[in-house]
């Protein structure tokens, strides 16, 4: 008697924060997926950049505005706009050309999208952060005999780095939190994982399960910040400047 | 050493070099004096490549350029011979005192790590920086970064070491030491070309003189000469607004 009431009462327990552990160990079985989607997004995304940031800087008019005009677009598009646009649009107009495009993977997709989501910012960031370095720097290196590229990668990349840290930071944060927008699209990340979960219990530990989530995301943040403020530190050395910049942020 | 015939540069349609020759032999201090807006930036930048003229033949010591169809190469090889010093120190911020010194040793002088610092110290300690060797640009006064910038350009052993107001951006009590600096670098027999305002400084170094106005070159003589007797209508109005009547009569 004594004993089914209590399985009663434990049934009927609105919330069980003991199972959270056990929740954030099988959700994190998808973490490699998040990871792939943030690294691929990330580094498609720096490359991207860095095309539209050289635009920007030296091209000739037209290309130059329609760099500029590339990152105001993308800017103001929200990303779930943009994966519903690429992942279910663009294989339909492909199809009308007679382009079959089922058999790219939709984890592809993803990363070319959050690049694209992301490419927008970084090549702001790449801009700004290489016109806040005075041109003096440069001219300096070129005065000592340094060749054009040697003053470039030696003297103000560096010191473009350091400017740009901060907010890139940011970014790649915002980016890890970016990718758990792939679910929409079926991926079994992070997010995805934690979908299946909840389903699985039909719905009834959904607030352990996404709380058991934004532990792992907010674990990840906190050493991706760490790790951001290390090299922060690292890069601004000596620069009084930079780092009173830096601790304001 | 240093020979310039007919160098002109425009800024868009401005005028700002209009076919000036400067010729500076080996050893010679030269300033160039002359309003502000005078082009004594823009030459300075031209002989370094800084800046690209758009006419004229230099000479720098064994290696000559046509401005007009100068090769990249050439211009490379030109620049070694030069070094600058800056008016706003243009030291690298992202390196120390003596990295600053080292870096054009090891990237264009080919110089192993070790001799570079050595030379580095050497040029720090004549400068009087030896205590300094770690710090960063951005936690010295300006007339320490200055004393760099010096320090920086003498370790290239450049044929010529061009100075633009190498103290116009210092605060008063800091021009002395900057000066001083300068000075020691002058006895030492290398080649200098210097844009300064400081008229007693400039007849004190400079064996040298060399005015400029409006884009040309007004006059220019012995050092002595041009302080006494002044040739030039626009010399004497210039020298009119200084006071330099006590250094020669001495
Ligand atoms: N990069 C530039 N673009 C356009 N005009 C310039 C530039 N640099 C200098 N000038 C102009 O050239 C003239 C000479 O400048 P500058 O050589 O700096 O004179 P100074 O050093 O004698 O004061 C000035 O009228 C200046 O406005
Ligand atoms: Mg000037």
């Amino acid at each position: 008697m004594a004993g089914s009431e209590e399985v009663k009462v434990m049934a009927t327990k609105l919330f069980k924060p003991e199972i959270i552990p056990e929740l954030i160990w099988k959700i994190i079985q998808a973490f490699p997926l998040t990871l792939t989607l943030a690294v691929g997004s990330l580094i498609l995304g720096l490359i991207m950049a860095l095309g539209i940031a050289v635009l920007c800087l030296r091209a000739p008019k037209v290309p130059r505005s329609i760099a500029n005009g590339y990152i105001h677009f993308i800017r103001g598009i929200p990303t779930l706009i943009l994966i519903y646009l690429l992942y279910l649009g663009f294989p339909q107009l492909m199809k009308g050309l007679g382009v079959d495009m089922s058999g790219v993977d939709k984890r592809v997709y993803l990363v070319v999208i959050f690049a694209l989501a992301v490419s927008a910012n970084f090549a702001e960031l790449m801009r700004s952060s290489y016109l806040s370095v005075d041109n003096g720097q440069q001219e300096a290196a070129l005065a000592a005999g340094m060749t054009a590229r040697q003053g470039f990668q030696r003297i103000v990349l560096p010191q473009a780095f350091a400017v740009a840290l901060p907010s890139l930071g940011n970014y790649i944060i915002m980016l890890f939190k970016l990718t758990s927008l792939g679910f929409v699209v079926g991926v079994v990340d992070l997010m995805g994982k934690t979908r299946i979960l909840i389903n699985l219990t039909y719905g009834s530990r959904r607030l352990e399960t996404y709380l058991a989530l934004a532990v792992i995301y907010w674990a990840l943040c906190f050493v991706l910040e760490r790790l951001n403020k290390l090299l922060i530190k690292r890069y601004t050395r000596g620069r009084k400047d930079l780092a009173e910049r830096g601790a304001v942020q | 050493m240093l020979n310039i015939k007919g160098i002109r540069k425009s800024f868009g349609k401005t005028p700002v070099l209009r076919g000036l020759d400067l010729n500076v032999g080996k050893g010679d201090v030269a300033a160039i004096l002359g309003p502000s807006g005078s082009g004594k930036t823009t030459l300075l930048r031209c002989i370094n490549f800084l800046e690209r003229a758009d006419e004229g033949r230099m000479t720098i010591g064994d290696a000559s350029s046509d401005f007009k169809t100068v090769t990249k190469k050439e211009i490379y090889n030109l620049r070694r011979k030069t070094a600058m010093v800056f008016q706003n120190y243009c030291l690298f911020n992202n390196k120390t005192v003596l990295e600053n010194v080292t870096e054009g040793l090891i990237t264009v002088h080919k110089k192993s790590k070790r001799e570079a610092e050595d030379i580095a110290a050497a040029m720090l300690q004549k400068v009087g920086l030896e205590d300094k060797l770690n710090a960063y640009p951005s936690f010295l006064s300006g007339g320490q970064q200055q004393r760099v910038g010096i320090a920086r350009a003498m370790a290239q052993c450049p044929d010529v070491i061009l100075l633009d107001e190498p103290t116009s951006a210092l605060d008063p009590e800091l021009i002395g030491e900057t000066l001083s600096v300068i000075r020691q670098v002058a006895k030492s027999g290398i080649t200098m070309i210097i844009v300064t305002h400081e008229m007693q400084f400039a007849a004190e170094i400079a064996n040298k003189i060399v005015f400029m106005d409006g884009g040309n070159i007004i006059e220019q003589g012995a050092s002595r000469d041009f302080f006494l007797s002044p040739k030039e209508e626009r010399t004497i109005q210039f020298l009119s607004r200084f006071n330099l009547g006590n250094y020669y009569s001495i």
